[in-house]
């Protein structure tokens, strides 16, 4: 049997990764920036995809709290936030909380990007 | 050795810091750190040091992945010579700057500097917008050497960037960037 929880420990490139998949509770923090962000992601999101898809009147969680990713790491993002908006059009509760410092202009305004 | 010539030379064109050599993660790693606590040190405001190593990282990683993508072989050295590169941060004239260069396959020569001449002409909206697209998009066939790095590279350089190649040995030529801050 799979395990309830992915649990990370942050590791520089590499961001704290939360999943727990028994909750619905999602998060990345610290920094993110691997080289190939592709590979760091794969195994966690062929995972987190599966589990999202399979959902039904769940309410899900996703949390960001970092304080620098990079535009390899954009690209990943994008295709979470598309996994969680197909995740809400199938009728669950999905909430994104994306965490700024105050004074942080650059994160804001990616923020806002996304 | 002439260390001390090369340093006041450095100073003159006012690099507090300067790397050359091949780059890699661990090597990213490290100046990242460095570069992390120098900004502490510097007083620089959360934004633009945010903004510096953002630069940094995005210069280093295109390097890396640039050899990568043309890597036939780890042992063959002139690919290996595709990760050697320079990279240099400081500030002249009361603009901050990091600058990178490294060698470059002819043959890639007009297709970057095609994409980067249309990132500097976009103001930071057009550049927002772009950035925003690109991030829906796969990227498009042909614009290979100019992703998402170079467009985040351009949005944090606000006072623009500049860019050029010299002839190299064979068929590279030595490809060179400077975002200004």
């Amino acid at each position: 049997m799979q395990e309830d929880r992915i649990l990370i420990e942050a590791s520089e490139p590499c961001p704290r990764v939360d999943f727990d998949f028994g909750g619905n509770r999602f998060s990345l923090s610290g920094t993110c920036y691997p080289e190939n962000t592709k590979e760091f992601f794969k195994p966690l999101l062929s995972r987190f995809n599966a589990h999202l898809e399979a959902l039904s009147g769940a309410d899900v969680v996703f949390e960001l709290k970092l304080s620098y990713f990079n535009s390899g790491a954009s690209r990943i993002f994008i295709q979470i936030f598309d996994t969680l908006e197909a995740c809400a059009d199938a009728g669950n509760e999905v909430a994104i909380n994306w965490h700024c410092d105050d004074g942080d202009e650059n994160m804001i305004e990616l923020a806002e990007d996304f | 050795m002439q260390l001390q010539s090369i340093h006041n030379d450095m100073l003159d064109g006012g690099i507090s810091f300067c790397f050359t050599g091949y780059m890699s993660e661990e090597m990213l790693l490290g100046i990242g750190n460095t570069l992390k606590k120098k900004f502490e040190v510097d007083d620089l405001d959360r934004t633009t040091s945010m903004s510096m190593f953002s630069v940094f990282v995005e210069m280093v990683q295109n390097v890396i992945r640039y050899s990568a993508e043309n890597q036939a072989d780890d042992n063959d050295p002139a690919v290996i010579d595709l990760r050697y590169g320079i990279l240099s941060i400081g500030k002249k004239d009361d603009r901050n700057f990091v600058a990178c260069g490294n060698l470059v396959d002819k043959n890639d020569v007009a297709r970057l500097s095609r994409n980067l001449s249309r990132l500097q002409e976009m103001d930071k909206k057009d550049l927002r917008r772009l950035f925003r697209e690109s991030l829906k998009d796969e990227v498009p066939e042909g614009s290979k050497g100019a992703g998402v790095g170079f467009i985040e590279i351009a949005r944090r350089a606000k006072h623009g960037f500049e860019f050029g190649f010299e002839a190299a040995e064979d068929d590279r030529e030595f490809f060179t960037i400077s975002a200004y801050l």
